[in-house]
C-alpha cells in the first residue's frame, strides 16, 4: 500500500510533519526563552554558538521566534479553518440541494460575500474589535466560509444530477438524507483538499494580519511579525526575513501538496483493485 | 376493471419558459401487463416514466395510480407510492452510489420505505434472485461488470416487492451479450412475482421481444398505441412505419437483404 | 490496398490486440464488430496512430503498398485526412463549438489544397450537398450546437471525405443516432463509397448495422479475428461459435410475423461478461464462456480457411465445412 502513496503526498506530510513538530515541541521546549532579550547578543548571524539561526535586532533567538511562531500559525488555522468547514460545507449543500429560487438568492449571496476583500474586512474588524489573535481567526473564519460553501456547491450539484440520486429518492429517500449520505460522501475529497489548501492560505492571512499589526501582539509571536520586525535591519541582516520566508513557504507547500496528494489518493477506485 | 395507471391529458415542461416536453398524454396500463415506451432522443419517454413513478412533479393533466391521483399520494402517503412504483435507470454504473457497498445500496428502498432493518439473509435472497451471489454484499460498485450492477440495481428495486417496475433503457449501456441476460431476467421476474413492467426503450426489438403493450412516442406526443403485433404488423402512422422500416434495416432477421449486397 | 498481418498492441502488460491477417481491397468496405474490450476501436485507431500514446505496436500495417508502422507522428497526420479519412462516434466532440460548419469544413479542404477563398467557398457547398445537407448555403453559416445530431455526423463526413480519401474509417459513426437517422448515415455512407470507389473501414458493435453496409465483416473477440469473410455469409451461416452466440443473444426480429411468436420467449444468452484484458484463458479465448467448448479448446484453435475469403479459428465450429467449402489453395 505505501508504494502506492504518491510522492506529493509523502513529501506534503513530512513538510507539515515538521510544521507541526516544531511548533508542538515549543510548548516544552525551545533553545531559549521566547521573550528573553539579550541586546549584547543583537543580529548575531546564523551558525553563531547557541543561536543555530542567529538573533533578531533586540537579541531574541531566531530559531525559538520560528518554532513559537509556528506553534501560533498552527493555531490559528486549525482554529478558522475548522471553524470555516462545517458551516461552509453545510451552506453549499444547502444551496446546492434548493429549489432554483432560493438557490439563486443563496448563490448571489454567496457571491457578495466572496466579493468582499477580506483584509480589508479584518482591518476593520481589528479596528473594532482590537488587534489580536482572535480577531485574525473570526477575520479568516467569516472570509473563509463563502470560499467553502462556493466550492462545494458546483460539485454538489453534480452530484445531485447523477443516477444513483434519481435512485435514492426512487427508494424513498429525502433530501436532507441524500445531501448528507449520498452527496457529501461523493463531494469529501473536494471537501478535504479545499480544507488542505484553507489552511495554507490561513497560514499566509495570519502571517499578513500579523505583519500589518493588526493580528497577533507581543507577547504572542508570528511569522508575520518577524517580518515586520526586520524590515528596518534587513540590509544588516538579510536572513531575519529570508528565515520566515523559506519556513513559510514550505509550510504552505506542505498542505498544498497534501491536499493533490489526498485526492489521488482517497478515490475508492484506486483504493480497492477491480476484481471483475 | 379500472387500469392500474391511468394518465389523462398529461402535458410537461420543466420550467415555465422551457418547450413542452409532453403534450396532452392519454394512457392507461393495466395491473399485470408489460408496456413498452418506444421512441427515439427528446422524445419525452423517459420524461414519461419519471412522471409515473413520482419523481418528477404532475404539472397539467392527471396521472392515477390505482384510481387515486399520484400528487395525492406523493403528498399523504409517499412511502406507500413508492413501495409499489420503483425504478431501474439506464446505466447502471451511474445508478449506484460509487462510495457505498452493495450491501446499503440494495437495502435503501427497505430501510427508507419500509423503516426496518434488512438483514443479509434476505439481502443474499434478493441478490440470488437476480443471479448473483453473497459475496456482492461488501463490494463497491466499481468492483462489476455493467450487467452485474444492472442485476444489482434490479434487485434494490424489488427488494420492496413493488407492484409496478419501470424500467428506463435498461440494456442500452450494456453489451449484447449481456442485454439478452438481463432482458430475459426482467422477463422472468415479471412472470414470477407478477410484476407490471413498463419499459422505456429506444430499440424496437428490444420492446417487441419483451411486451405485449406498445406506445410510440415522437416531439412529446403519443403518435400510436396498443397490441405490440398490431401496432408492428399494421402501422397506423407514418412514423411508426419509418421506424420499423429503419429497424428492420439492421436487424439480423435472417434473408434480410443487405444494401451492400 | 490496406493490409494487417501480424498486429498486435500491447499497453502495458496486457496484449490488447492481435490480429493473424486482414485485408482491405479498393472500394470494398469491411466491419470490425465486437463487444467492449473487443479491441475493435483500437485496431482502427493503431491503423491512423490515434491509439493512445502508451500503446506498443509490432507488425505491420501496409496502406497502398506503405508501412504504415513505425511512421513518424507527422507522417501519420499526414495521411490521415488526405489518403485516409476518419470519423468518430460523437460528431458535436469532433466538431469545434465556436467555429461556423461551413469555416470548419472550409479549414478541411485548404489542408489538402492550395484553392483561392471563392474556390474552397464553392468546394465546401459542394462537400455539403454530397452528403445531402439541406440548403448548404444557410446551413454553412450556423454553429456545431444549431445542426441536428444527423446533420453534425454529415458535417464530420464532409470533412472526411473533402481530401477524396481512399480510405475511410468510420469508428461507430451511428451509435450516438437515432435509428431513423442511423438509416440515412448509412446509406450516405455506402452511397459515397461507391462513387468514390472509396474504401471503408466500419467499426460497430452491432451485427445489423455491419450487414447493411458492409461487404465483409470481421468478428473480434478479445482482440482476435475469430472470424472473417463475406456479411451476409457469416450471419446467416456463422461457424464461429462466439458469432453464433452473438447473433442468438441479439432481441433483434423486428419482423411483424415473428413478433406474435418470440413474444415473451427468453433469448438466447451468454453466460457471464467479457472478461478483464487479464482474465482470458488460454487457447480460444471465449471457451470459458462457450456452450461448445471441448477439452481441446484450451489450445490455440486452427485457422480454417473456406472458399470466398470466409475463415474462422473454433475447434468445434457450427458445421464443419466439406470438400468444395474450403478454399481449395489453402488445403
Amino acid at each position: 500500500m505505501s508504494s502506492r502513496w504518491p510522492t506529493q503526498l509523502v513529501v506534503g506530510t513530512v513538510l507539515i510533519g515538521l510544521f507541526v513538530g516544531i511548533g508542538l515541541m515549543s510548548l516544552v521546549w525551545t533553545p531559549h526563552d521566547a521573550e528573553a532579550l539579550n541586546v549584547a547578543a543583537r543580529l548575531a548571524p546564523p551558525g553563531t554558538e547557541g543561536h543555530l539561526l542567529g538573533t533578531d535586532r533586540l537579541g531574541r533567538d531566531v530559531t525559538t521566534q520560528i518554532m513559537v511562531g509556528a506553534r501560533n500559525s498552527l493555531v490559528v488555522a486549525v482554529v478558522s479553518t475548522a471553524a470555516a468547514l462545517v458551516p461552509g460545507v453545510f451552506l453549499g449543500l444547502v444551496t446546492a440541494g434548493s429549489k432554483r429560487a432560493s438557490r439563486e438568492v443563496l448563490s448571489r449571496a454567496t457571491d457578495v460575500a466572496l466579493a468582499l476583500p477580506g483584509i480589508l474586512v479584518a482591518l476593520v474588524l481589528a479596528t473594532a474589535m482590537g488587534a489580536s489573535n482572535t480577531t485574525t481567526m473570526v477575520a479568516i473564519t467569516a472570509w473563509f466560509i463563502p470560499v467553502m460553501a462556493r466550492v462545494v456547491i458546483g460539485p454538489a450539484r453534480q452530484i445531485m444530477a447523477r443516477e444513483f440520486v434519481e435512485a435514492a429518492r426512487a427508494s424513498g429517500r429525502g433530501k436532507w438524507y441524500i445531501l448528507i449520505r449520498h452527496v457529501l460522501p461523493n463531494i469529501g475529497p473536494v471537501v478535504i483538499v479545499q480544507t488542505s489548501l484553507l489552511f495554507a492560505s490561513a497560514i499566509l492571512i495570519e502571517a499578513a494580519l500579523s505583519y500589518l499589526g493588526v493580528g497577533a501582539q507581543r507577547p504572542t509571536t508570528s511569522w508575520g511579525m518577524l517580518f515586520n520586525e526586520s524590515q528596518a535591519v534587513v540590509g544588516e541582516a538579510p536572513t531575519l526575513v529570508l528565515i520566515p520566508g523559506v519556513v513559510m513557504v514550505l509550510a504552505v507547500l506542505g498542505f498544498n501538496l497534501l491536499g493533490d496528494g489526498l485526492r489521488a489518493a482517497l478515490d475508492p477506485r484506486q483504493t480497492t483493485k477491480a476484481v471483475v | 376493471m379500472a387500469p392500474l395507471v391511468d394518465v389523462r391529458d398529461l402535458s410537461f415542461r420543466y420550467g415555465h419558459k422551457q418547450n413542452w416536453v409532453l403534450r396532452s398524454l392519454n394512457l392507461s396500463i393495466e395491473r399485470g401487463s408489460a408496456v413498452g415506451v418506444v421512441g427515439e432522443s427528446g422524445s419525452g419517454k423517459s420524461t414519461l416514466v419519471r412522471l409515473l413513478c413520482g419523481l418528477l412533479p404532475v404539472g397539467s393533466g392527471s396521472v392515477t395510480y390505482d384510481g387515486r391521483a399520484v400528487t395525492d399520494w406523493l403528498s399523504k402517503d409517499p412511502r406507500q407510492f413508492r413501495l409499489h412504483n420503483q425504478m431501474v435507470f439506464q446505466s447502471p454504473a451511474a445508478s449506484l452510489d460509487p462510495r457505498m457497498r452493495i450491501r446499503r445500496s440494495v437495502a435503501e428502498p427497505v430501510r427508507a420505505l419500509e423503516r426496518r432493518k434488512i438483514g443479509d439473509d434476505e439481502l443474499e435472497s434478493w441478490l440470488s434472485m437476480v443471479g448473483l451471489g453473497p459475496e456482492a454484499l461488501n463490494r463497491y460498485p466499481h468492483q462489476f461488470s455493467g450487467g452485474q450492477l444492472q442485476r444489482v440495481a434490479i434487485a434494490r428495486a424489488l427488494s420492496v416487492s413493488p407492484t409496478v417496475l419501470y424500467a428506463d433503457e435498461p440494456t442500452s449501456a450494456l453489451d449484447v451479450s449481456v442485454q439478452a441476460q438481463v432482458l430475459n431476467l426482467l422477463m422472468d421476474l415479471r412472470a414470477r412475482l407478477g410484476l407490471t413492467l413498463v419499459i422505456v426503450s429506444h430499440d424496437l426489438a428490444v420492446v417487441s421481444r419483451m411486451c405485449e403493450h406498445i406506445l410510440v412516442m415522437r416531439n412529446g406526443e403519443i403518435v400510436e398505441s396498443g397490441p405490440t403485433v398490431d401496432v408492428l404488423h399494421s402501422p397506423s402512422s407514418a412514423y411508426t412505419n419509418a421506424l420499423t422500416k429503419a429497424a428492420s434495416a439492421v436487424s439480423l432477421r435472417p434473408g434480410n437483404v443487405t444494401s451492400a449486397g | 490496398m490496406l493490409s494487417i498481418r501480424d498486429l498486435t498492441v500491447r499497453i502495458g502488460p496486457y496484449q490488447i490486440v492481435s490480429i493473424d491477417e486482414l485485408h482491405l481491397t479498393r472500394g470494398r468496405r469491411l466491419g470490425l464488430v465486437g463487444e467492449s474490450g473487443s479491441g475493435k476501436t483500437m485496431t482502427a485507431m493503431s491503423i491512423v496512430g490515434l491509439q493512445p500514446r502508451e500503446a506498443q505496436i509490432t507488425g505491420s500495417i501496409t496502406f497502398d503498398g506503405r508501412e504504415l508502422v513505425g511512421l513518424t507522428d507527422s507522417q501519420l497526420a499526414a495521411i490521415r485526412g488526405t489518403d485516409i479519412g476518419v470519423i468518430f462516434q460523437d460528431p458535436l466532440r469532433a466538431l469545434n463549438p465556436t467555429m461556423r460548419i461551413g469555416k470548419q469544413i472550409g479549414e478541411s479542404v485548404r489542408l489538402h489544397s492550395d484553392l483561392r477563398r471563392s474556390a474552397v467557398n464553392a468546394r465546401v457547398i459542394d462537400l455539403m450537398t454530397q452528403v445531402q445537407l439541406p440548403e448548404p448555403e444557410q446551413l454553412a453559416r450556423r454553429y456545431p450546437h444549431q445542426l441536428s445530431g444527423g446533420q453534425r455526423q454529415r458535417v464530420v463526413i464532409a470533412m472526411a471525405i473533402a481530401a477524396r480519401p481512399k480510405l475511410l474509417i468510420a469508428d461507430e459513426p451511428t451509435t450516438a443516432l437515432d435509428v431513423t437517422v442511423q438509416k440515412g448515415i448509412l446509406d450516405l455512407l455506402a452511397q459515397l463509397s461507391e462513387e468514390y470507389e472509396m474504401a471503408m473501414l466500419f467499426v460497430s458493435h452491432s451485427l445489423g448495422v455491419v450487414r447493411k453496409i458492409t461487404h465483409d465483416v470481421a468478428v473480434l473477440y478479445g482482440g482476435r479475428v475469430v472470424e472473417t469473410g463475406p456479411s451476409s455469409e457469416i450471419i446467416d451461416q456463422p461457424r464461429h461459435r462466439y458469432t453464433e452466440a452473438l447473433i442468438g443473444a441479439n432481441p433483434g426480429q423486428a419482423d411483424p410475423d415473428a413478433i406474435e411468436a418470440a413474444l415473451g420467449t427468453p433469448l438466447t444468452t451468454i453466460p457471464g461478461s467479457v472478461p478483464a484484458l487479464d482474465a482470458f484463458p488460454s487457447g480460444c479465448r471465449f471457451r470459458d464462456r462457450c456452450a461448445h467448448s471441448l477439452d481441446t479448446c484450451a489450445e490455440n484453435p486452427p485457422v480454417t480457411r473456406m472458399s470466398g475469403g470466409h475463415r474462422f479459428t473454433c475447434w468445434n465450429p457450427t458445421h464443419t465445412p466439406v470438400g468444395g467449402e474450403l478454399d481449395g489453395a489453402a488445403r
